[in-house]
């Protein structure tokens, strides 16, 4: 398998979408990592350095735009780690600015996606 | 009237003008008369010339010998017989019957001579016996003879042969001449036979010998040829034309070339008429002369002719007549206008003349002659005389002292008896009226005189009486002269142009004809003196005439007075009347003589007016009734009773009553009050018409016209008669001016006519102009409630000039941004509230107000005097003058702060809300599809169909929550448009390749049909997506299997059209109205697609309608639907907003 002992961490604090997520990924052979909130998440993956992060937005305790502006400000690993946004927020002007000033590798909508393109794209980017 | 003595001065000018006229007829004639005589002559001397100059003219007979010169040159020598034979051959008796003689002429020198002589004697050649008696006559003794030698024809000339033509001086003259130049010579007449003949000589030289120099010719002349010739046989006009021959004078001159130089001798002189004496001088007047040189001679034919000679004796009368009748007609003509002149004249003239006769009658009537007094006793007998007695009859008083009057013979005839009948009742003491008595001068002579008998008393006693004798002759003997005068009078009075009256005491006492004619009462109806005055003088004039009337009676003589008068229908006539009291038919009397002025009444009632309105215009104010005025003005000179203007209103097209006059004194209310009522379109009314044509218009009579809206009211208030005129600015009606009267209005003149319609255009500008001004101050009111407005108004306004320095700022100003106004005028606007946005804002704003000139719309922060920030919408624009420069910016500012804050809010909700609704769904759909991909076992296909049911609600309900994100986005308007350089035809095709599979499975015949020419337009790429999507969907979704879905794109004007047809179930009519309204779904619609959200062509059509396209559809129930979208090629402009819309993937 290409993506062997490929890590990746799920910031999201919805739960059932967080397990299916988990559930998908493992049964791809993907080692996974999970934060319910942002905060959690910014040192879970400053700790294990995963390969990618999926993140939601609206989180409680620290969204995930703050947490991804932590990320990219904290050391070169964190600028460069590729990050999907993962949310059901519809992308605005606000939230578009700091996405390119924060640089997520993607952003996409849930709702809109189903679970399995979701992985597809997560596992393309496991793969570069 | 002045009188006229022309007589001395006229008749000589008359006769001194037709004179003239006269005179220039008769040279004129004259002149042409003789232009043709010329030209007659000039013919006829041109036929005289051509006969004479003719080949058996001069010409003629001078080439007669050079041909005889010609054979004498071809010969050795000539022989008598062969001369005679040539001439004889060439005919020359016949074609030069003027040539007396042919001759040949030998020199023969003094040595030559005997043997000559004997030769010639010898010659019989010709004639068998010669000549035995020749010789050389004369005799001569000198060096050289020419010598006569051949004569042809012989036998009448005889005596030439042999002559010495050297003896003759002026032959010898010629014939060295000729010798020497060796060319034709003439001489001058000479007499031979009683005759007189002139001779050509043509000289005969040494045949072959040298001639080019004198020298040589006189040695070489052998001899000449010559020509004896009768000028007159010559010259004499051919009488064998049939008439007379033309009288022209002939004369021939020619230069004969002597020894002692070169003289004029008259060759030939003709009259042309017979029987006229040669030898009169000809007084010739017309004359052509012609010059020809033949040989070395100028002959000068001179053609002449009197002028008169050739004209018939009418055509030389004719001046005469002309002159003279020229100056008959002109002396009758000057007569005719005199006599017309005079006729015109005349009335006045005569009743000058008869009222001055008249005056004179009475002026000798009131000189007194000194009475005669006489006083009587009882018994009649006469006491005493006074000196007039003596005068005027004649009688001393010695001479009738004591003598009863009866016998003194001054009383003629019955007038004794009258007298003494008289006498008694004087003694008796009556009182006696004057009385007529007949009295006899002592010569002889009558008087008649007016007698007054007096009583004479001494203390109560009756002593006499008194006798006083007024002479009453000349009264009497005017008093005829008068009746005879009034005759005459009334004659004059009947030729009359004026209208002339006398008035008595109590009667009309003679009108003439002319009365009729002007006032139409008959005689007898004008027969009652004071009728006359009551009727036909109008109220106005009324006064005037009785005072003048009065002072005729009180002084003898009134001015002329100006008087109206009312004919029997009611027409107002304008006249002066000349009055003057007379002794008419022995009563006292008053003529009246009434001349029409009509004509200078209309000229001078328009000078009124005119003057009138042109001071109520200079003296008007905006407070004074100016319209009334001048209605009033008008209506004042015309005797018009009631006036209005009528101007138009702009908004309904009608012509409103603006104004109206009436004259004091008269109630014309019922009139008035309908007319203030009425409002006319065009062509309506009277009113109404005028505005049509422009032209003034007059309505003879009100009750019998059609087309005339108050009939009633006026016939209540007795108006009968209306005029009205057009008021006029430029070429425009812009109102009406009608007046009406009770009386009988004359039709205007042309003149009046012209007088209005200029008259209409003044008012028209002055009632414009004060209709601006009554308009410009309702705008003042008008505009005082607007500043009222701007002042109180929620939104912040303020008015600043070119350069940004506030002029004004309202309340709503003061408060948005916490300054006073005092602080705020005349700073610059934003110095004390803005400067919180970046610098590129105000440059960006700047630019597009002050050199765009456009209006400025943002969302500007700005700071208040507290120092509290707020956001406002601002617009600013610029405000321009007529000549498009801009002088002030207008802002106003609308706090939106707390708008902003609520749609801040509202956005956020829905943004929230819609997070909220998906994160449900998120769980839902993807544990559906993990099911349904068996991630956790294998389902049944039971299980399966389960699962899908709630899959599919999953996904319909995120569908719903996506469009209803973007409906809210738009109905917020907080969606934004990015428009940048895209391909419209590869997104649409991407939208294509997105519903292939449905299209497939459908086995949907999808057409593309794209352009290939569409440009690159800047277009917000998932707006235009939404726009394809939706469309095409709606296509593909609608149609059943099997049908067909055609796709356009391509550029169309100024528009990019997108075009969607299909075969699908089409659109109810029905519903057609509502397909764009939000959640609206066709009835027919559900039954395809039970999931639809209703919200697709809305989303739709708020794009295109916010990208300035159009969109429109066309379907008919189960044939199909064709939709359209056009968008601008200039692309989707620019939005700001905070949304972007999601395309919505509405595909199951």
């Amino acid at each position: 398998m290409e993506s062997s002992a490929k890590t990746v961490l799920i910031i999201e604090d919805h739960v059932p979408v967080r397990l299916a997520i988990v559930e998908k990924l493992k049964k791809n052979g993907i080692a996974t990592l999970e934060a319910k909130d942002g905060e959690e998440g910014l040192q879970m993956a400053l700790e294990k350095h995963p390969d990618l992060i999926l993140l939601d937005l609206i989180m409680p305790r620290m969204s995930g735009m703050t947490m991804l502006e932590k990320l990219r400000k904290t050391d070169a690993w964190g600028k460069n780690v590729p990050v999907i946004i993962l949310t059901n927020l519809n992308p605005d002007d606000k939230i578009m600015r700091e996405v390119v000033e924060t640089e997520p590798a993607y952003y996409l909508v849930k709702a809109d996606w189903k679970i399995e393109d979701v992985i597809a794209k997560a596992m393309s980017f496991l793969s570069k | 009237m002045t009188k006229l003595r022309p007589s001395f001065i006229l008749w000589p000018t008359l006769i001194a003008l037709s004179c003239a006229v006269g005179i220039f007829s008769f040279a004129y004639v004259r002149m042409h008369i003789n232009d043709e005589s010329r030209l007659r002559f000039a013919d006829e001397s041109e036929a005289v010339r051509k006969e004479i100059l003719e080949e058996s003219g001069i010409l003629g007979y001078a080439r007669s010998l050079e041909n005889l010169q010609g054979f004498f040159a071809a010969s050795v020598s000539v022989e008598r017989n062969e001369f005679d034979t040539f001439i004889e051959h060439a005919r020359y008796a016949q074609t030069f019957p003027a040539t007396r003689a042919f001759t040949y002429i030998r020199r023969v020198t003094a040595a030559e001579r005997g043997a000559f002589v004997r030769m010639v004697r010898g010659d019989t050649s010709l004639e068998p016996r010669g000549y035995p008696n020749f010789s050389i006559t004369p005799t001569s003794t000198s060096a050289e003879s020419y010598v006569v030698t051949y004569v042809k024809p012989f036998a009448s000339n005889e005596q030439m042969l042999g002559e010495d033509l050297l003896a003759d001086p002026i032959k010898h003259a010629a014939v060295e001449e000729a010798r020497d130049t060796g060319a034709l010579t003439a001489t001058s007449l000479f007499t031979y036979e009683g005759k007189k003949y002139f001779s050509i000589y043509l000289p005969v030289y040494k045949n072959g010998a040298p001639r080019g120099t004198v020298e040589d010719r006189r040695a070489n002349i052998v001899g000449l040829l010559a020509a004896t010739i009768d000028p007159e046989a010559m010259l004499a006009p051919s009488s064998n034309t049939p008439g007379a021959v033309p009288k022209i004078h002939i004369t021939l001159i020619n230069d004969a070339t002597g020894t002692t130089g070169t003289t004029k001798s008259v060759i030939f002189e003709y009259n042309g008429e017979a029987g006229r004496n040669k030898e009169e001088p000809i007084p010739s007047r017309m004359g052509l002369s012609f010059t020809y040189q033949i040989g070395n001679t100028n002959w000068t034919l001179m053609l002449s002719r009197n002028i008169t000679e050739n004209l018939t004796p009418l055509e030389i009368s004719l001046p005469y007549v002309g002159g003279v009748s020229a100056f008959i007609i002109i002396l009758l003509l000057c007569g005719i206008f005199y006599s017309i002149f005079i006729l015109v004249t005349k009335t006045s003239r005569a009743a000058e003349e008869l009222a001055g006769k008249l005056l004179e009658a009475e002026q000798r009537l009131a000189e007194t002659s000194t009475d005669v007094v006489l006083d009587l006793d009882a018994g009649g007998k006469i006491i005493s005389i006074n000196d007039s007695a003596m005068r005027l009859l004649g009688y001393t008083l010695e001479d009738v002292a004591g003598i009863h009057i009866g016998r003194t013979g001054m009383l003629g005839g019955s007038s004794v008896t009258d007298f003494m009948r008289e006498l008694e009742r004087a003694l008796r003491g009556e009182s006696l009226p004057p009385f007529e008595l007949q009295l006899v001068k002592r010569g002889g002579g009558v008087l008649i005189a007016e007698a007054n008998l007096t009583l004479l008393r001494e203390k109560d006693v009756a002593t006499g009486a008194r006798l006083s004798l007024h002479d009453i002759t000349t009264r009497k003997q005017a008093e005829r002269a008068l009746n005879e005068s009034v005759t005459q009078f009334k004659r004059f009075a009947e030729a009359a142009n004026d209208a002339i009256l006398v008035l008595g005491n109590s009667a009309v006492l003679f009108a003439n004809g002319r009365n009729e004619a002007l006032l139409k009462y008959s005689p007898s109806e004008l027969a009652p003196a004071g009728s006359f005055l009551r009727a036909a003088v109008a109220q106005e004039s009324r006064e005037a005439i009785t005072n003048a009337l009065e002072r005729l009676e009180r002084g003898g003589w009134a001015a002329d007075t100006e008087c109206t008068l009312l004919t029997k229908d009611r027409k107002r006539i304008f006249s002066v009347v000349s009055l003057s009291r007379v002794a008419y038919e022995n009563k006292p009397a008053t003529i009246v003589i009434i001349k029409d002025i009509s004509a200078r009444k209309i000229a001078e009632q328009r000078a009124a007016m005119e003057n009138a309105i042109a001071r109520t215009i200079r003296e008007s104010t905006p407070e004074t009734d100016a319209a009334k005025q001048l209605l009033g003005d008008i209506a004042t000179v015309f005797h018009w009773q009631f006036g209005d203007i009528w101007m138009e209103n702009q908004k309904t097209n009608e012509m409103e009553c603006y104004n109206t006059w009436v004259q004091p004194g008269y109630n014309l209310l019922p009139f008035e009050s309908k007319t203030r009522l009425l409002a006319f379109k065009k062509g309506a009314g009277l009113p109404g018409r005028v505005w049509e044509t422009g032209k003034p218009k007059w309505i003879p009579s009100i009750l019998n016209e059609s087309n005339f809206y108050r009939k009633k009211e006026a016939e209540e208030s007795g108006l009968l008669t209306a005029f009205a005129f057009p008021l006029i600015v430029g070429k425009t009606t812009i109102g009406v001016a009608e007046f009406f009267t009770d009386s009988k209005m004359d039709e205007l003149s042309q003149e009046l006519f012209d007088t209005f319609l200029s008259l209409g255009s003044s008012l028209g500008q002055f009632l414009k102009q004060r209709m601006a001004n009554e308009e410009i101050a309702r705008n003042l009111v008008d505009l005082k409630k607007f500043l009222l407005a701007v002042e109180w108004t929620e939104d912040s306004v303020i008015i600043t000039d070119i350069e940004g320095i506030v002029q004004y700022a309202n309340r709503a100003a003061e408060k948005t941004n916490g300054y006073s106004r005092a602080e705020i005028v005349g700073q610059k606007a934003g110095r004390l509230w803005g400067n919180l946005m970046p610098r590129e804002f105000y440059k960006n704003m700047w630019d597009i107000i002050k050199y765009q000139q456009k209006t400025f719309t943002g969302e500007i922060r700005n700071r208040r005097k507290n120092g509290e920030e707020y956001l406002a919408s601002v617009n600013i624009s610029p405000v321009f003058d007529e000549m498009g420069i801009p002088r002030f910016f207008v802002a106003t500012e609308r706090d939106i702060t707390q708008e902003k804050a609520v749609d801040r809010a509202k956005t956020e909700f829905v943004s929230l809300a819609s997070h909220q609704l998906r994160t449900p769904l998120t769980a839902i759909n993807w544990y559906s599809e993990m099911l349904l991909g068996g991630d956790v076992g294998s389902i049944s296909d039971k299980q399966r169909s389960y699962i899908e049911e709630i899959y599919n609600g999953g996904r319909r309900l995120v569908i719903l929550v996506n469009s209803l994100l973007n409906v809210s986005r738009v109905e917020l308007g907080t969606f934004v448009v990015n428009p940048e350089p895209t391909n419209v035809a590869d997104v649409c095709d991407v939208t294509l390749k997105e519903l292939a599979l449905l299209t497939n499975s459908k086995r949907l015949t999808l057409t593309r049909d794209f352009a290939a020419d569409i440009p690159v337009m800047n277009m917000d790429r998932s707006l235009i997506q939404i726009i394809f999507q939706n469309i095409v969907t709606n296509a593909v979704e609608y149609t059943p299997e099997g049908g067909r879905v055609t796709v356009t794109l391509r550029k169309e004007g100024e528009s990019l059209l997108f075009k969607v047809s299909d075969t699908g179930i089409g659109i109810p009519a029905a519903n057609q109205g509502k397909i764009f309204e939000k959640m609206y779904r066709a009835d027919n619609a559900r039954d395809v697609k039970t999931y639809g959200t209703g919200l697709g062509l809305y989303l739709v059509k708020s794009i295109v309608d916010q990208s300035k396209g159009r969109i429109w559809f066309e379907s008919k129930e189960n044939i199909g639907t064709t939709f359209f979208v056009t968008l601008p090629l200039s692309g989707m402009a620019k939005k700001e907003g905070t949304k972007m819309l999601s395309p919505i993937r509405d595909v199951v």
